[in-house]
């Protein structure tokens, strides 16, 4: 013990078979260690080891653990201690591309492990729920007779101990291995200043590393891309569109990634060098193919390589028509993104937007990069407030056709429509309930604008709201029960809500005295809308949990706000520069992107729901 | 209504050779007569879009004639001013001499804020003068009040001037 203190080292081979385990401070978790720790003689502590031990142990219940490393080529023992990190992150990926969890618990810091170390496919598939874990060391560290570490973890501090022979992946970073050395060397003493020391050290690491993603810094452009390459798809020449660059171009746009060009062709089936690619500097390739079927299809295959780990991840086959190939790699985009960030990608969802070209209104359908736009309609009048149904396949809005306002639900693919509401006066502010049955609108057929339900096949509606103000803007919370709008019956527009069948209302904003526009995410926790700041209209996210507000763009004439599926991004409409423009937002207005349209001023954007 | 049954004819024609309803981008046949492109006829694209064209509707009534078709309004207010009263009251004349006058209300706001709640404020103005011409004896059968919000300006321009002359209603016979 005396050789350990005051250096920041782990014990070597030959001070194993002498010392004690564990190290003073941390917690004992082993059953199988015989006889108790010994107590260092002669040193009066206020703070004894046992109590110090204790403390810990109560303190961390499933933090500490114990690794026994084995140098695979001398065989010879090492011993660490080292953290375990909180129970919903995930260390690996098993073969399928799921995250897999070692106990509910991770792996960091262990001095033996390092960020290459793989695990065993088919360990890992029962491991998920099995209590311990493996690490295993790779080829590198055999062919250096490096340790690459086996280390059985404990499962807990009280209870029967069972190591088992599973393996797992450990995913290091240097910041903490750094904070877990500091914490144990300061463990290893029995003075209190240490200790509490060593207690705030470990609770700092802890920390990080619960709300840390696996590999990816979702944090902004230019602070965490993870670099993926990009392979030559086999024969893709033959197909009109560039599957990969597409890809490429989707991912890139998210802020996330950063494309580098593997200079090569690779399909599905070839197996790729991961070493070179590593030295490249690439986390994940991406390989795949092009394949024109007899009956004028396409066959795009496409395979995704974890390059840090040399795994395969996994890929998909889609047989589509020439008119379906951006949406094929847009999915493939969101495969991408879902293996390497855990989150539910969008690139394969269309956006609905108008625009004013002198005379001319068009309302377009694009894929949400703005590309590939088509017009579902062009009219001589105005068109506003485009609202996608949940199933992806009908679009409402309000056409001006008529030289009023009226109320359509539009069919995208076959262009068939009839009107929703046509009553007396306008027809306005048509919003979808979650089930896709009825549609909340805005009508003043009673006089002044009130809220409606109606049903999606039409007929009577039922009024829902009583006041003689303006009441507009209707939209269903996510889960159908609660519908948001925007009234002026407190003598300027704010946000309300009520029940979806109508009844009594509450406020939801405060502060400002003109909020409108809300948009919903798709979890329910945020409010996206626009507030009138000091004469300008700017894009706001609210919080509903924690009534936490915050502006995010730098804009001043933001309009219409709408969620993208996943609840991450947010689409407006605003002017940049004079002129008309749609953007997208991450909701801490970090990542943003500026969407390719159609000519012409642009405006009322609307996120089309996933596809099914 | 006739060229939209026209065009739905056209596409469910087209629909018919292909296996699929969807098309691609097919653009219904507009004034013009251009012939509406082919399609891809192997089978349906999932993302394929149809566009529909909407017709003009025209006006039919002159109106009184001599008399302003326009009322003012100041900025977020649908209060009537003074000065409008003439005017409506010789729409009022007009309209109480035959029943058969109907007449479109339109309100319109500025350019500043949302759509969907200047479309609202709109409806509040040309309520607004419903209600005065109803007061002066029209029968609320020949009126109906709209708005168009923020969505046709009289004067483009972000400044006051522009603002002034868009806060509005219309009077729009059919």
């Amino acid at each position: 013990m005396d050789a350990v203190i005051g250096k920041p080292r782990f014990v070597t081979p030959e001070e194993t078979a002498n010392r004690v385990w564990p190290p003073a401070g941390v917690p004992d978790l082993s059953a199988t260690v015989t006889g108790q720790p010994r107590e260092r003689a002669g040193v009066k502590a206020r703070f004894t080891l046992k109590k110090q031990r204790n403390f810990l142990a109560k303190l961390f219940r499933h933090i500490f653990i114990r690794v026994d490393g084995q140098n695979p080529g001398t065989g010879r023992q090492r011993q660490s201690a080292i953290f375990l990190n909180a129970k919903t992150r995930p260390i690996g990926l098993d073969p399928l591309g799921g995250p897999i969890f070692c106990n509910g618990l991770g792996v960091i810091g262990a001095a033996t492990v390092d960020n290459d170390d793989f695990l065993r496919p088919l360990d890992c598939a029962q491991r998920a729920l099995q209590p311990r874990c493996f690490i295993l060391g790779d080829q590198n560290d055999r062919d250096r007779q490096r340790s690459g570490g086996k280390g059985h973890v404990w499962r807990r501090l009280a209870g029967v101990l069972h190591p088992k022979k599973e393996h797992c992946d450990a995913t290091i970073s240097h910041i903490e291995e750094g904070c877990l050395r500091l914490a144990t060397w300061l463990s290893m003493t029995p003075s209190l200043t240490r200790f509490i020391f060593a207690l705030f050290v470990s609770c700092c690491c802890g920390l990080p590393s619960a709300f840390a993603q696996f590999r990816v810094d979702v944090s902004g452009v230019g602070l965490t891309q993870v670099p993926i390459a990009f392979a030559n798809f086999r024969d893709e020449q033959s197909s009109p569109q560039k599957i990969a660059a597409i890809v490429q171009a989707d991912l890139e746009r998210s802020g996330q990634f950063r494309g580098l060009a593997a200079g090569q062709v690779l399909d599905e089936t070839a197996r790729p060098d991961i070493s070179g690619f590593r030295q490249k500097g690439a986390d994940a390739l991406l390989t795949g193919s092009v394949t024109r079927l007899a009956d004028g299809r396409f066959d795009i295959r496409f395979r995704l390589w974890d390059v840090v780990k040399g795994q395969d991840l996994g890929g998909a086959s889609y047989a589509v028509v020439a008119g379906d190939l951006r949406l094929a790699a847009h999915r493939i985009a969101d495969f991408v993104y879902e293996k390497l960030t855990g989150e539910r990608g969008v690139f394969s969802t269309r956006v609905a937007y108008v625009t004013k070209s002198g005379q001319r209104f068009n309302l377009w359908i694009a894929d949400a990069d703005g590309e590939n736009a088509q017009a579902a309609l062009t009219s001589p009048e105005p068109i506003i407030s485009p609202s996608w149904a949940p199933n992806g396949q009908q679009l409402a809005y309000v056409s001006f056709e008529s030289r009023k306002p009226v109320v359509y639900v539009h069919d995208v693919s076959t262009g068939k429509r009839r009107v929703l509401a046509n009553f007396r006066g306008s027809n306005s502010a048509p919003a979808w309930s979650p089930d896709g049955q009825r549609l909340a609108v805005t009508l003043s057929r009673d006089g002044g604008s009130q809220i409606y339900l109606i049903s999606a096949s039409g007929g009577e509606p039922q009024r829902l709201t009583q006041s003689n103000s303006i009441d507009t803007e209707p939209v269903f919370s996510p889960d159908g029960s609660a519908i948001y709008f925007v009234s002026d019956r407190g003598g300027s527009p704010q946000i309300y809500r009520m029940p979806a069948q109508g009844g009594p209302v509450q406020r939801v904003t405060f502060t400002g005295n003109y909020n409108i526009s809300p948009s919903l995410s798709a979890d329910g926790r945020w409010m996206a809308y626009v507030s009138r700041v000091g004469g300008q209209y700017k894009l706001h996210v609210m919080d509903l949990n924690a009534d936490k507000v915050q502006a995010i763009t730098e804009t001043s004439a933001d309009e219409r706000p709408s969620f993208a599926p996943n609840g991450r991004m947010v689409i407006y409409a605003t002017q940049v520069q004079g002129r008309e423009a749609l953007m997208t937002t991450t909701l801490d207005g970090r990542i943003t992107a500026r969407l390719a349209g159609q000519t012409g001023d642009i405006r009322e954007p609307h996120w089309g729901p996933f596809q099914k | 209504m006739k060229k939209f049954l026209f065009s739905c004819a056209v596409v469910l024609a087209l629909a018919g050779c292909a296996s699929g309803v969807k098309l691609n981008d097919v653009p219904v046949e507009d004034k013009t007569g251009a012939a509406a492109s082919s399609n891809d006829a192997a089978s349906s694209a999932q993302s394929g879009v149809t566009t529909v064209q909407a017709g003009k509707v025209s006006n039919i009534d002159p109106g009184p004639a001599g008399v302003g078709k326009v009322v003012y309004f100041d900025f977020d207010s649908f209060v009537i001013k003074a000065d409008s009263q003439a005017l409506i009251e010789a729409h009022a004349r007009y309209l109480r001499a035959d029943k058969n006058r109907r007449v479109s209300l339109e309100g319109h706001a500025d350019d500043r804020g949302g759509r969907e709640y200047n479309l609202a404020l709109g409806q509040k103005r040309s309520e607004a003068v419903r209600k005065a011409l109803g007061l002066l004896g029209v029968s609320d059968g020949q009126l109906e009040a709209v708005s168009f919000g923020k969505e046709k300006p009289a004067v483009p321009g972000n400044d006051e001037a522009a603002y002034a002359k868009n806060r509005r209603v219309e009077f729009n016979y059919r």
